[in-house]
């Protein structure tokens, strides 16, 4: 690699120096007045558009087809199948107009390139050419929009079924957790209060009760750092950093205990919305099941900063934002098992569903993934059966 | 009217200060403009090379990172993800704000504007170089934001709270994140004063006769690229002074509900989605701000050296004004997916998706000016046709990415880097390499060496499209954008091959700009020396002595008497009449 690098600047010195010496040979027999390029040049630059057009247009024939293969494979949910129809479609026409214009372009470069003694054609305008290359780009633009629009209208509003899989994502630096709605099949009330050894903050009465607990806790060492930093600062102590440290934690975890209370309180006036999380269940594992053939709606939340749930093979992508619920819901068409021959059925390669995080999120962005795997019903029912309810997982 | 103004006689004293350092004079502040950009671009461009080592030949021992970063961000030649992300960040914003923001229009606006409409100076001689200065201040902090112990900003360029809000959540948002937003709120204000100034003198200054329908289209372009600076920026200032005191004064404009470091935090209440909607109220103007003075630059480079008149001069005009509307109510295309109201995707799909119809007229109407012209290829005109045809490649796949529908599967993917830095990265750096090849010799008086231009131009186009036309079936293979490393997917181990082919072209290309940097210099001191219109065009800067002269034009300025775009116009023996040219009896002013 160095070698190359090495070479090509060398190369490019070696060409400047040559140039550099014909340029001082040529400038004494030229004036002001002189031409700022040559015919040759012109002529050269000609040619070298049109070669340029060729192998340009060679190239893009040939990655295309022979590239393909390693492009995701056909959508395996319903709507993808839309998405992808429309991208073909799209794709379609943009190639038309990119190998068209170019074709042009390129053309034009190398028929009318510039010969002394020519005049150019006195053209500057005609309104009716002008007004049919805004109106036909416009008509298929209406069309392309319309039915871009009608597409994502309806995977953005999905009927929503009775059955589906009520699935939550929790995303923070650099983990993905996931959280099914138990029997109810509603998530229960989860708050960013209760996070700590609670992965998802699923708000319980016991598990409100412990993290008051917790949180109270905390505060008693902070007030007993705080105090003891005071003194050391007091004695010409020059980390004041700790202590002013110190004190922001101190007014988090104080304004956490408040929260708190303010929860305990309501539960008690309301009980009912803090039962429905008892049964939820928490999966802590890089891997999850979902069923082919049922509806997924995924409630996306987010700890720390804004992550992205990106499904690629799914056509699935939402942004988990701290302090909102987003949502997307989705249909699975294949078991992990079928979409690896439907992709070798299309020459493509298939290495099992993969959620990732698609949206800067730190140092470790590169690595933040879950494995999906797609089953049959029966298979993801008897899984989630052995997994533990919130409740009894929680003690 | 400027032509009111006596000729100001060379009597007073210009010390070297007022000369070259706090200059008031457009031609001096232009070219200060262009070297402090051709610096910061330096640095954004190897900023960019040394990532892309790390994406070719991810986690290898390379001697080079180590030189360039230190022990701390690349032991043994390893770089460090927090540096991988920070380079990213900085190389993103260098490059929209410093170079094609602040360099692209700093340069050629006050360049040309005084010149083309036939002004002594601009509106403000001081502003201007207060504008300069701020420039050169805000360049300077970004430029040491890189050297402080934690990093420079590492959230991307648009730095979306919480990630650049909270300091427990990496350490580039630190000092290095404060300094990305003091640096950035300084060049807005150098951007604003600015626009004001190029606003002012376009409506006011210009000469007897250079009515709004006689302007060349580059003043049209700078015109209204200044009135979209005006109407944007503020928006990001402002959502650049909530940041900054939701990191230092506790406030929570843009937080809630989090939990990091082991801490929930106090703040809530806030959204980070508000930040999204500020930052791209300015962010896709910005993108126009960028592009529209290299189409600017583009229209006047062609018709010039197609010895023809630009097509359909007011259709042109017209698309201007309407890509300028449009671009201002389309920012949610950036965020189909952040969880906004999926009404507003269709919304913003259409709005989006309408902008190409002025793209594709502007597209049309330059391939019906080089139609039957007499084409002088000369660098510039070869950047030129260059960026035609990377508007139109990149212009194409925002079709894709504008409709809400295919943006959730390409969204933040290799797809839509492919895409913007095709049409608005390489495509606003032709339009500028085209002004500086073509204006040199207005700027310096003398012709930069052709030979090596062309040499500049092919290793640039060939580079461009060797790396970001790939980059679109990473993207449609769903690899992601910032990325330190695609190795732990096992997805994407086969595409990989891709990122090295990526790299040899980057670095081939980032070699070629050495070509245009000593060209540069080289041309200044000893290139050959020119009259006063190489190019035989017909706007007014070409009608001024090649000595660049306090007030530009020694005794009366010139008086305008027709269109720009008289080229190879029926009556005339010569192919060119510049507009001072009288009409003949009988003849109809051009359009």
């Amino acid at each position: 690699m160095e070698l190359l690098i090495l070479f090509t600047v060398l190369l490019v010195i070696i060409a400047i120096a040559k140039i550099l010496k014909a340029k001082e040979l040529i400038d004494k027999f030229k004036d002001a007045d002189s031409d700022p390029v040559t015919p040759a040049e012109i002529k050269t630059s000609a040619t070298g558009m049109l070669i340029f057009g060729i192998v340009f247009f060679a190239l893009v024939v040939v990655t295309m087809f022979s590239w393909n293969k390693y492009l995701l494979p056909s959508s395996s949910s319903e709507h993808g199948l839309e998405i992808d129809l429309l991208m073909k479609t799209t794709l379609v026409i943009i190639l038309i107009v990119f190998f068209l214009t170019h074709a042009l372009l390129f053309w034009f470069v190398f028929k009318y390139y510039f010969r002394s003694g020519k005049k150019a054609f006195w053209y500057p305008h005609n309104n009716r050419i002008e007004l049919a290359w805004t109106i036909i780009p416009a008509f298929v633009l209406i069309l392309l929009i319309s039915y871009g629009m009608t597409t994502w209208s309806n995977i953005m509003n999905p009927v929503k079924k009775k059955d589906a899989v009520v699935l939550e994502f929790l995303s923070e630096q650099f983990v993905w957790t996931s959280r099914y709605a138990g029997k109810d099949n509603q998530l229960g009330y989860a708050s960013f209060a209760l996070y700590g050894k609670n992965k998802v903050g699923v708000a319980t009465p016991y598990a409100m009760e412990d993290r008051l607990k917790e949180t109270r806790e905390s505060i008693e060492v902070l007030v007993k750092d705080s105090a003891e930093f005071e003194k050391l600062v007091a004695n010409g102590w020059n980390r004041t950093k700790n202590l002013d440290d110190t004190k922001t934690s101190l007014k988090n975890f104080r304004a956490n205990e408040r929260r708190l209370n303010a929860m305990i309180a309501e539960y008690k006036s309301n009980p009912a919305i803090f039962k429905a999380g008892e049964d939820d269940k928490v999966i802590n594992s890089d891997s999850i099941l979902i069923p082919k053939g049922r509806q997924v709606i995924l409630k996306l939340r987010s700890k720390d900063v804004i992550h992205s749930a990106y499904l690629p093979h799914f056509r699935a992508q939402m942004n988990t934002v701290p302090g909102l619920t987003t949502e997307f819901v989705f249909t699975p068409k294949y078991t992990s098992e079928e979409m690896y021959e439907v992709a070798a059925s299309e020459g493509k390669k298939f290495t099992g569903y993969i959620l990732y995080c698609n949206k800067i999120c730190g140092a470790s962005h590169y690595n933040m993934k879950l494995k999906i795997n797609v089953v049959e019903d029966e298979v993801y029912k008897s899984w989630l059966a052995q997994q533990q309810d919130f409740v009894e997982a929680y003690k | 009217m400027a032509g009111g103004h006596e000729h100001h006689k060379h009597e007073h004293h210009e010390t070297f200060i007022s000369k070259y350092i706090f200059s008031f004079d457009h031609k001096m502040i232009a070219k200060q403009y262009l070297i402090t950009a051709i610096i910061m671009a330096v640095f954004g461009m190897g900023m960019s090379v040394l990532f892309r080592l790390q994406l070719a030949w991810p986690g290898e021992k390379m001697a080079i990172l180590n030189f360039f970063l230190g022990d701390k961000w690349a032991p043994e030649g390893v770089l460090d993800p927090n540096m991988y992300l920070a380079l990213v960040t900085i190389h993103g914003t260098i490059i929209v704000f410093f170079v094609l923001t602040g360099g692209l229009s700093g340069t050629f606006s006050n360049l040309l504007i005084p010149y083309q409409i036939g002004a002594r100076d601009m509106a403000s001689g001081f502003m201007n170089m207060l504008s300069y200065w701020l420039f050169f201040i805000s360049s300077v902090i970004m430029i040491y934001s890189c050297f402080i112990e934690s990093g420079p900003a590492s959230g991307g360029w648009t730095v979306y709270p919480p990630l650049s809000a909270l300091p427990q959540a990496m350490p580039g948002s630190g000092l290095g994140m404060t300094l990305w937003l003091v640096s950035m709120t300084l060049f807005i204000a150098s951007s604003l004063m600015g626009s004001l100034n190029y606003i002012v003198t376009v409506i006011n200054l210009r000469t007897k006769g250079m009515t709004m329908t006689r302007l060349p289209l580059t003043i049209w372009c700078f015109f209204i690229t200044a009135i979209l600076g005006v109407l944007s920026f503020p928006v990001l200032l402002s959502a650049a002074l909530l940041l900054l005191f939701d990191r230092s004064l506790g406030t929570s404009f843009y937080l809630d509900s989090i939990f990091v470091a082991g801490q929930p935090l106090e703040a809530t209440g806030g959204s980070p989605i508000l930040y999204e909607h500020l930052f791209w109220f300015l962010g896709h103007p910005e993108v126009y701000i960028i592009l529209l003075p290299a189409l600017g630059l583009v229209s006047e480079v062609i018709t010039t050296n197609s010895r023809k008149p630009i097509f359909g001069y007011r259709a042109m005009i017209v698309s201007v004004i309407a890509i300028a509307f449009l671009s201002f109510i389309v920012w949610g295309h950036h965020m189909f997916i952040t969880g906004m109201s999926p009404f507003l995707g269709t919304v913003f799909t259409f709005t989006t998706l309408l902008i190409a119809i002025p793209s594709a007229v502007k597209v049309f109407n330059y391939l019906a000016t080089i139609w039957k012209g007499n084409l002088r290829l000369t660098p510039a005109m070869l950047f030129a046709l260059g960026m035609v045809s990377l508007f139109i490649s990149g212009g194409l796949t925002g079709i894709v990415l504008g409709d809400s529908a295919l943006d959730i599967n390409v969204h933040d993917t290799y797809f839509v880097v492919g895409h913007f830095h095709i049409v608005m990265g390489a495509g606003a750096i032709f339009g500028m390499f085209a002004g500086v090849y073509h204006w040199f010799p207005r700027m310096y008086g003398k012709l930069m060496i052709s030979k090596l231009g062309y040499l500049h131009f092919w290793i640039t186009f060939i580079g461009v499209y060797g790396v970001f036309y790939p980059m679109h079936f990473l993207g449609l293979a769903g690899v992601p954008r910032r990325y330190y490393t695609n190795m732990e997917f096992e997805m994407f181990q086969d595409i990989q091959f891709i990122n090295p082919i990526i790299t040899v072209f980057a670095i081939l290309s980032a070699i070629g700009q050495f070509i245009f940097i000593f060209n540069f210099f080289y041309s200044i001191i000893k290139g050959r020396v020119t009259n006063n219109n190489p190019w035989k065009a017909n706007t007014l800067e070409w009608t001024a002595p090649v000595e660049r002269i306090h007030g530009n034009w020694p005794g009366a300025l010139p008086v305008v008497h027709r269109w720009p775009y008289d080229y190879s116009k029926p009556g005339y023996e010569e192919d060119f009449v510049p507009q001072n040219v009288p009409l003949k009896e009988d003849e109809l002013d051009g359009h």
